[in-house]
């Protein structure tokens, strides 16, 4: 092999290389240069409903005295919530919110994005549990709220009803997260700088 | 056996549809880098050991990276490494850049597996293994680069977290730790740091799988090549040194990130789909892949046999099993009362290379109608319509490489006499022409390095040349034998090199025949002399 040849290897293997280093970084347009971005992020325990009924004589017998329960209750659930999001007086978001796990029994997650555009928009966010019948075996309830922890549960909880409604200028490139502040048991506005 | 003019032209295959022009374009970029590289240092013949040896690079990047990484302040102390002008940076960009490497060359070995039809049948498993390996590869970038927790990284991660928030793995959903709610916990970016050092592990595991089935694995190229190839990578990260993109922050939206188009390709789908369409895309091409054997290989009933053996011609010298590419062939206790070791066939495990075949001196093994009987029989009848003169040249052609010869009956005017792969050559063929007066016989073989059987070049030269069993004779004149490498789109080198064979017979005295060579006697009478030696 002739040094040319070899020359013109290395030149073309240096340049693939190069090549390679471009394709490494790519500039990739994420977002829209005068784009902005209202996020909806939060985790909140909801009230539990459990169905509950007495038990039979039948189903009484058939256990352990110390195991004995006349109140049977099953099929817990979180009771669900409506999320209702109006941003410039338009509604962009309106539906339930539900407990998260297969039975619906976990605390309730949310996590939903909007785009914005820069500038003056107002925020109207609300979050609150549905009115639902009970019928009269149902109960809300949380099963651990039965003793000394009833006080501490029910703080922990998320409240019947949630709002929040401001007005903010959101510059170009901004996230605006809104999300629920279990101290101030009220939701609260981040970032939007 | 098989009818004698059948197996040269059986040798040449049926082009498929896709594997047919990917072959061809494959064919044509090895010639141009035979050009530039040389055959044994073409990057492209060794595309599977270049990854693996890029695969090391990362790790000696990766154990030095390592010891500046902290997870508490992954941005700040990927900075420092950056700032460190005469380590860190141009570390850092070798193991960038190495990363990139390994998944272009891992591609180059799929599209070359594929092209060369080593990916269905029984080679089906390395197949699977290898689609295994990308992912793996692919998933450590991603963790990679989510280690820098810059604006890229991020990206990666939420959008990575919204696809796999679709599992039912999580008890929170993953997307939500990235919203700014509240500090990312350093316990995220420690186990992001444990997946990266867990997956190669992982991937040693896979490679070993991957290369199970074939001997002397080539696990690195030429020491030369692995040296340039570090040389170049060295020069274009100091050249062209990685930068820090911005640091993430969950408060704002990046206009333009610098992203890595051999790991983030997949985003912008990510991107315009939602999640599920995404994961439904992304597991459909998956399954597609790993489906690659099954959907452009060969029906069941038409892969080819394995090999068998004769046990009457086998005389137990274990050559078979030293030559076979994928320890096919083992060695086991005759039942028969010969005591001699008896050659044993996995059909599990044989791909029907034929390797075993030129290994053979009495012809005892080889698959079905291709056994080194069937090649000599093809032979003589092909020298029956050919009557190849004193100052001709018989042209034996593997149809894979040669410079395409083998797709003509004739090449530059000379007879090809066709064959599935040289390495399953029977030095016999060749003596049988030399013998039955044809001035010279050139054999065509793919490069060494490119032999889609693995070792068929390297064993073929030794029978010739270096008195490996199931040599050439002694008695046939090595002037008239000559054995030349090409690869499919090298036709012209192929033409010099035949008309360089002619020139050389030329200056000879003229060949003789011997007539009626019955060189298959001689070799069925090879097991009884050495029953009665044994005796």
């Amino acid at each position: 092999m002739t040094w040319p040849w070899r020359f013109l290897g290395g030149g073309t293997a240096l340049t693939l290389l190069v090549g390679l280093a471009a394709l490494s970084r790519l500039p990739y347009a994420s977002a829209e240069p005068n784009g902005a971005l209202l996020r909806l992020s939060w985790r909140a325990r909801g009230e539990s409903i459990e169905r509950c009924r007495r038990a039979t004589p039948a189903e009484l017998s058939g256990v352990p005295a110390h195991m004995r329960q006349e109140v049977v209750c099953e099929d817990t659930h979180v009771a669900p919530y409506r999320l209702r999001v109006v941003l410039d007086g338009r509604t962009v978001e309106d539906g339930p919110v539900a407990g998260s796990g297969v039975s619906g029994d976990r605390p309730m997650y949310l996590l939903r994005e909007f785009d914005l555009t820069p500038g003056r928009h107002r925020f109207d966010v609300r979050f609150e549990k549905q009115s639902a019948q009970q019928s009269g075996d149902e109960r809300s309830k949380d099963r651990s709220s039965e003793g000394e922890h009833e006080e501490e549960v029910r703080r922990r909880a998320v409240p019947r009803r949630l709002s929040l409604d401001t007005t903010l200028v959101v510059p170009g490139g901004a996230v605006v997260l809104i999300t629920y502040n279990s101290e101030l048991r009220a939701l609260e506005l981040l970032g939007g700088r | 056996m098989a009818s004698p003019s059948a197996v040269s032209a059986a040798a040449r295959p049926a082009v498929h549809p896709v594997v047919g022009p990917t072959a061809r374009l494959l064919s044509r970029l090895d010639a141009a880098a035979n050009r530039l590289f040389e055959s044994r240092y073409n990057p492209l013949y060794r595309s599977g050991a270049v990854t693996v040896a890029l695969l090391a690079v990362l790790l000696a990047t990766g154990l030095y990276l390592l010891l500046f990484y902290r997870v508490g302040t992954p941005y700040e102390s990927v900075a420092r490494i950056t700032d460190q002008v005469w380590t860190g940076r141009w570390i850092r960009g070798v193991h960038r850049f190495a990363a990139d490497a390994a998944v272009a060359t891992a591609l180059v070995h799929a599209v070359r597996m594929f092209a060369q039809r080593r990916s269905w049948g029984r080679r089906a498993m390395p197949w699977v293994t290898g689609v295994g390996l990308v992912a793996l590869v692919l998933v450590c970038g991603w963790t990679g680069y989510v280690m820098v927790w810059d604006v890229f990284g991020q990206l990666l991660a939420v959008e990575g977290a919204r696809i796999l928030d679709l599992l039912p793995l999580f008890s929170e959903p993953l997307g939500r730790a990235f919203v700014g709610e509240q500090p990312i916990p350093g316990a995220f970016f420690f186990l992001n740091l444990f997946l990266h050092i867990a997956l190669p592990i992982g991937m040693g595991v896979v490679l070993m799988v991957h290369v199970s089935r074939v001997a002397r694995p080539v696990l690195f190229p030429a020491r030369r090549l692995v040296w340039f190839g570090v040389a170049l990578l060295v020069i274009v990260s100091v050249a062209l040194p990685v930068d820090m993109a911005s640091r993430a922050d969950p408060f704002r939206l990046p206009t333009f990130v610098p992203v890595d188009a051999f790991y983030a390709f997949w985003l912008p789908v990510a991107r315009t789909l939602p999640p599920a369409g995404t994961a439904a895309i992304g597991a459909a091409l998956l399954l597609a892949l790993l489906l690659v054997p099954r959907l452009t290989g060969p029906a069941p009933a038409l892969l080819r046999p394995p090999s068998r053996v004769d046990h009457r011609l086998c005389t137990g010298c274990e050559q078979c099993a030293l030559d076979c590419p994928y320890e096919a062939i083992t060695m086991v206790e005759r039942t028969d009362g010969r005591p001699t070791m008896l050659a044993r066939v996995d059909p599990a495990r044989c791909v029907s290379c034929g390797i075993c075949v030129g290994s053979c001196a009495p012809m005892g093994v080889g698959p079905a109608e291709r056994t080194g009987r069937d090649q000599l029989a093809a032979a003589r009848a092909f020298a029956r319509r050919h009557a190849p003169g004193a100052s001709d040249v018989v042209v034996i052609a593997c149809t894979r490489g040669s410079g395409g010869a083998a797709r003509d009956e004739r090449f530059d005017g000379a007879p090809v006499f066709a064959i599935d792969c040289a390495g399953s050559l029977h030095t016999s063929v060749i003596e049988m022409f030399v013998r039955d007066g044809a001035g010279g016989v050139l054999v065509f073989a793919c490069p060494v390095e490119d032999c889609w059987n693995r070792e068929g070049a390297i064993w073929l030269e030794q029978r010739l040349f270096h008195d490996r069993e199931a040599e050439l004779q002694e008695r046939v004149d090595r002037r008239r034998v000559m054995l030349a490498h090409a690869s499919f789109a090298e036709s012209g080198r192929a033409r010099a090199m035949l008309a360089r064979f002619r020139a050389s017979i030329a200056s000879l005295e003229h060949a003789r025949g011997e007539g009626d060579v019955d060189l298959l006697r001689l070799c069925d009478e090879a097991p009884r002399r050495e029953e009665e030696d044994v005796a």
